[in-house]
């Protein structure tokens, strides 16, 4: 009996949803708009921080050489608030243009994010027990995970130990680009859960 | 006795993506592109060269959408790099002058030992004629990462590149074309930890291999057991290999705290916008711009 009404209950929202930006009652073309923008200013920012990555900068080689992880950055974000804003197969797409032009072993990239996504999509429930400021910290650990596979990935591949002090940067150039992006990510989810 | 309401947990509610825990990784997109990863990987891994057809193609599929995209972003990165020119203006023209006055104490020595140069040349009858060609390309990618150093160049379809040409800018060597297709080529930088390249210690002779490590400094590696090798010193190509003629400048020696010996380039890639790809596969008689023109200032002695 307990079974039958859990099933029928209908799910509640998530903190997106019951902000008070989201619940105000808005005219419909208002809310097509707010989510518009939410899609354009989250692919946007995805899609500027990779095109910046491979940028020519002017700055010294080895300046720009320490690159974040740009790829797992809306993978840890997206993976545990809004799934289907960031799915695998964009994953898939992004990564291997971006191995592409980076230089690093065709498909190395989107398999390591894809490995953090499926680990993020099993601690789901658990991980949103924590408020968002917190889970902003605790992507340290994905973070630093996914540039450690992927060292571990390219050092397999080319059959050569690659030096670790470089992804160490690279990860933490990461967690430092995470932070901002973070919040630009908390922005576009309330822009698209607009109601 | 009023039961306790249960406490209210986010782990009860279900995501707006509609995804349970796990969900997403048995979705048929997830499976798909782990599976097409894994593939990728393995296929480079063993079937390099159909990796390598595929990326051309799709590299040559991308590249016009990619460089229009990335042109306005090329503008903010320079835009930043002027703006912090003109903050260090006042650092940049004491430089300058102090390089202008080492160089005008440079001209005479230099007028000198051309003459003297001219002289002996004439004296042993000895004819030069250039043997190389290059095409000036300018940077669109930077493809560096932590783990690879290489840029991606734009070049004409009707000046191609090959693969294995040599790549200079007019302070010394860059590297060398790993991957060309058609309109775009890959650099593999001399800094990059595949990277090995004959050299010489020019005021020794002392032979070496320059071996990169993905860091400013690349190692000598392989210098001979008494070597006179020596801080300051500089490093040219030896020419062994036929990639590089002998005499292309690479840097200046220095040594470590571990007490073996490093480069420090004269080229940082990361500043050069434009480069050359030198081919010296060019017909002697034919009337091939000579490297000399490019400043590094050397010829092939036929």
């Amino acid at each position: 009996m307990q079974g039958n009404t859990n099933k029928r209950k209908k799910p509640a929202l998530s903190s997106y949803n019951s902000s008070d930006f989201s619940r105000s009652v808005r005219p419909l073309w208002q809310v097509f708009l707010l989510r518009a923008l939410g899609y354009v200013l989250g692919y946007g920012v995805i899609l500027f921080l990779a095109l910046f990555m491979m940028a020519k900068s002017g700055w010294s080689a080895y300046v720009d050489g320490l690159k974040p992880f740009i790829l797992v950055l809306p993978v840890i974000f997206f993976a545990v608030y809004r799934p289907t804003f960031f799915p695998p197969m964009m994953v898939l797409a992004l990564g291997l243009v971006m191995d592409l032009f980076i230089g690093v072993p065709f498909g190395l990239s989107p398999l390591v994010a894809l490995i953090i996504y499926f680990i993020l999509s099993r601690l789901l429930t658990q991980l949103l027990d924590f408020p968002p400021v917190f889970l902003v910290g605790l992507a340290v650990v994905p973070i630093t995970a996914a540039e450690m596979l992927r060292w571990l990935g390219v050092s397999l591949l080319s059959a050569e130990v690659q030096p670790l002090l470089p992804a160490f940067f690279a990860a933490a150039w990461s967690c430092a680009i995470y932070f901002c992006l973070a919040l630009v990510f908390h922005a576009v989810l309330r822009l698209i859960s607009a109601r | 006795m009023i039961a306790a309401a249960p406490k209210k947990r986010f782990s009860q509610k279900s995501t707006r993506g509609g995804y349970r825990r796990g969900a997403i990784a048995s979705t048929l997109g997830f499976q798909f592109a782990f599976f097409a990863c894994v593939l990728f990987v393995v296929m480079e891994l063993f079937a390099p060269s159909m990796i390598a057809r595929a990326k051309e193609n799709l590299g040559r599929l991308m590249m016009p959408a990619l460089s229009v995209a990335i042109t306005p972003v090329n503008q903010i990165h320079h835009g930043v790099s002027t703006l912090q020119a003109m903050v260090n203006y006042q650092g940049h023209i004491q430089q300058l002058s102090d390089e202008n006055e080492r160089l005008r104490s440079w001209i005479q020595t230099a007028m000198m030992l051309e003459s003297e140069n001219k002289r002996l040349r004439e004296l042993t009858n000895l004819s030069t004629r250039a043997t190389h060609d290059f095409i000036t390309a300018s940077i669109l990618i930077d493809g560096s990462s932590s783990y690879a150093r290489t840029l991606l160049i734009q070049t004409e379809q009707d000046k191609p590149v090959q693969k294995g040409q040599g790549v200079i800018t007019d302070r010394g060597l860059v590297g060398r074309i790993i991957e060309a297709n058609g309109d775009t080529a890959r650099i593999l930088l001399v800094d990059d930890v595949n990277s090995r390249i004959p050299v010489v210690v020019e005021q020794t002779g002392d032979r070496a291999i320059l071996a990169g490590k993905n860091d400013a400094h690349p190692i000598l590696d392989h210098l001979p057991d008494h070597h006179q090798v020596r801080d300051g010193m500089r490093v040219v190509t030896s020419g062994h290999g036929g990639i590089f003629p002998y005499g292309v400048p690479v840097g200046v020696v220095k040594q470590d705290r571990n007490g073996g010996y490093v480069v420090s380039l004269y080229v940082d890639p990361g500043k050069a916008h434009f480069v050359q790809v030198v081919n010296y596969d060019v017909d002697p008689s034919s009337t091939g711009r000579s490297l000399a023109a490019t400043g590094l200032g050397y010829q092939t002695v036929n």
